[in-house]
């Protein structure tokens, strides 16, 4: 698969290098989503990039273009105004007056799946590959993503339970319950989250917290930033009566890395697996 | 009879305001994310309005003029004055100048529609969902939640300001409350949309809305206009308004209605924007002094001024994002307000 992926990226070069044959209707591209810009990016489109928004954090040089703002947010005159010829979204993008405004102005907006599963990714990968005209490459890109998937996680392995928190600033972190995108993670990584019972993210409780018994707690870069350093996690009321407290077992993955469900996928895998068998 | 006698003075103090409308407007109209000149905007609206035009424009620049910054301007301006008057209303109904529409429970019952209907949302057919259901659950939480506070408050007849004022406390609370835990059981995206919800955005406009502001807010304008003499006579109390042959009980009511009418529609369709009905009528007044004949359209003109061109800010300064208007309005005027309150003081 390794080798897979160097064929891949030299791919990518070339067809970067060869950048002056560009479609005109993929010239001003505008990508809203992490996962979209890393994937366009990933299939050698970043120079045809007009902006993205504030979720594209990967690769790092995506930063330097122009942010639309929160792709959830954004304003229909500011994408107007980059001229796009391609705006490619998922399809939770919005707000959805704004989205109408574009296809009412005749700018091309595609689509894609949101979905936040193996299969999902593969699909989006495919779906943004076809918007831009590269459906090889983009298949090469999707399809260490279904290999993947067609084989399940080893139900007889080491299942840690892992307790996911979401810190955005200070106060009490939230963690995540069933069908959120780091209880996806978790399971495909062959672990078990340790919040089971409710839906989406909810605010850790001390008692919650102890009745998890996590092993490992997992968190984002930006999290533990926003946390203020591995300390203040093991300071957290009632983790140092957890197994994951007793033994400061803390495995902390890039943001996008961990959340994006963009082509990283299976690298965001291997590194998660990695880090909680250690 | 000061108070008297300037319910029969003429407006014409606010006049030279109207004049700054069209320059406030066109400032706003040419100013966005999509680089368009003044000269530009304006072969747009004259080749779009009138059909002659000789062209120099491309669709992209009309349709961002026509359908995107027109609308939202004209929106902004009716929105503002909406708001503005709803702050003259309710401090001229509690004789306190921090009264704003929020204080009967308004904004925190919209708030609780808007909530509500985040929550049900997947249970709502498509065409709805993404259309008229949060505009018209908000419209009628703020009004329901006003209407209880008016109603339980005039239980034995005559409405008393103060139970009324409590019971928007209160219901204030309650609400706040409830929202709470709609906001604890939403999951992660209902979240985001209601937190944006509550933060304001003029964004939702286009020319049905601004159509449905206009019908619904001009006339309850016009309507106010001609309440100016009862107001100012009660100013000076209840018992002395009726003295002068003010109805005071259906003064109230009909200030409260009109509030409500208009304030709920604005929230509705734009959100929480704080700030304008309370600050705005103040202006107002360090402007023009406390008589309602110049008080009404001074603070219709001056939110109209005012909420145009905060949301060009919002527009330009962090293009191609937008920020949030509500944040916004709070940002730019409260350091106008400040220097307003500071002079008048150092003149003193």
């Amino acid at each position: 698969m390794k080798m897979h992926l160097v064929l891949l990226r030299f791919f990518c070069f070339l067809c970067a290098a060869r950048a002056e044959s560009v479609d005109p209707r993929l010239e001003r591209i505008v990508s809203l989503g992490g996962s979209v810009t890393e994937t366009l990016v990933a299939l050698g489109c970043y120079d045809q990039l007009a902006a993205v928004d504030q979720s594209s954090r990967y690769p790092e040089k995506v930063r330097e273009l122009p942010s639309v703002g929160y792709y959830r947010m954004i304003s229909a005159e500011g994408v107007m105004a980059l001229k796009p010829t391609l705006v490619i979204c998922t399809e939770d993008a919005g707000p959805p007056h704004a989205m109408k405004t574009l296809k009412a102005a005749d700018i091309p907006v595609v689509s894609v799946t949101a979905e936040k599963s193996l299969e999902g990714a593969a699909e989006r990968i495919r779906q943004i590959g076809r918007a831009v005209g590269k459906e090889t490459e983009a298949a090469a890109l999707a399809e260490p993503l279904e290999e993947r998937a067609a084989r399940s996680p080893d139900p007889e392995g080491f299942r840690p339970r892992v307790l996911f928190l979401y810190a955005r600033g200070s106060g009490a972190p939230n963690v995540s319950g069933e069908g959120t995108g780091a209880d996806r993670m978790i399971a495909l990584a062959g672990a078990r989250n340790a919040v089971t019972g409710y839906k989406g993210y909810r605010p850790l409780t001390a008692e919650a917290l102890v009745t998890s018994r996590p092993e490992v707690v997992l968190l984002t870069e930006d999290g533990l930033a926003a946390m203020g350093g591995e300390e203040a996690v093991w300071s957290l009321p009632g983790m140092s009566s957890t197994p994951a407290g007793k033994e400061k077992r803390l495995v902390v993955m890039d943001d996008l890395l961990l959340l994006g469900f963009g082509p990283r996928l299976p690298k965001a895998l291997d590194t998660l697996r990695g880090a909680l068998e250690e | 009879m000061r108070v008297a006698r300037s319910s029969r003075m003429p407006s014409g103090g606010a006049w030279w305001l109207l004049a700054l409308l069209p320059v406030a407007w066109g400032v706003a109209l040419s100013m966005g994310a999509y680089p368009l000149s003044l000269g530009r905007v304006l072969s747009v609206l004259w080749g779009e309005l009138t059909g002659l035009g000789a062209g120099g424009y491309s669709d992209l620049d009309a349709t961002v003029v026509m359908d995107l910054r027109a609308p939202r301007v004209l929106f902004g301006a009716l929105a503002g004055g909406g708001l503005a008057l709803g702050g003259v209303c309710m401090q001229a109904l509690f004789r306190n100048p921090l009264a704003d529409p929020g204080l009967m429970g308004l904004s925190s019952g919209a708030a609780l529609g808007a909530a509500g209907i985040t929550l049900l949302a997947p249970a709502l057919p498509e065409v709805l969902r993404h259309t008229a259901a949060l505009p018209l659950a908000a419209f009628g939480g703020g009004w329901l939640v006003t209407v209880l506070v008016y109603r339980v408050s005039s239980w034995g007849g005559a409405v008393r300001v103060d139970s009324m004022l409590l019971m928007g406390i209160a219901v204030n609370a309650l609400c706040g409350a409830v929202l709470g835990i709609l906001m604890f059981v939403a999951d992660d995206a209902q979240l985001r949309n209601l937190t944006f919800w509550s933060f304001g955005s003029l964004g939702r406009a286009d020319w049905r809305t601004t159509a449905v502001l206009a019908a619904a807010a001009v006339p309850a304008a016009l309507a106010l206009r001609r309440l100016a003499g009862p107001m100012n006579a009660l100013l000076m109390g209840e018992a002395e308004a009726a003295a002068l042959g003010v109805r005071v009980e259906r003064l109230k009511s009909v200030l409260v209605l009109l509030t409500c009418w208009m304030v709920s529609l604005v929230v509705a369709m734009s959100g929480l924007i704080g700030f304008v009905g309370l600050v705005i009528p103040h202006i107002g007044r360090l402007m023009f002094g406390p008589g309602h004949g110049r008080l009404l359209p001074a603070s219709l003109v001056l939110g109209a001024l005012f909420l145009p061109l905060v949301d060009m800010v919002c527009r330009t300064v962090m293009a191609p994002a937008e920020l949030p208007i509500g944040l916004v309005t709070a940002l730019t005027g409260t350091p106008f307000f400040l220097f307003l309150l500071i002079r008048r003081e150092a003149r003193a």
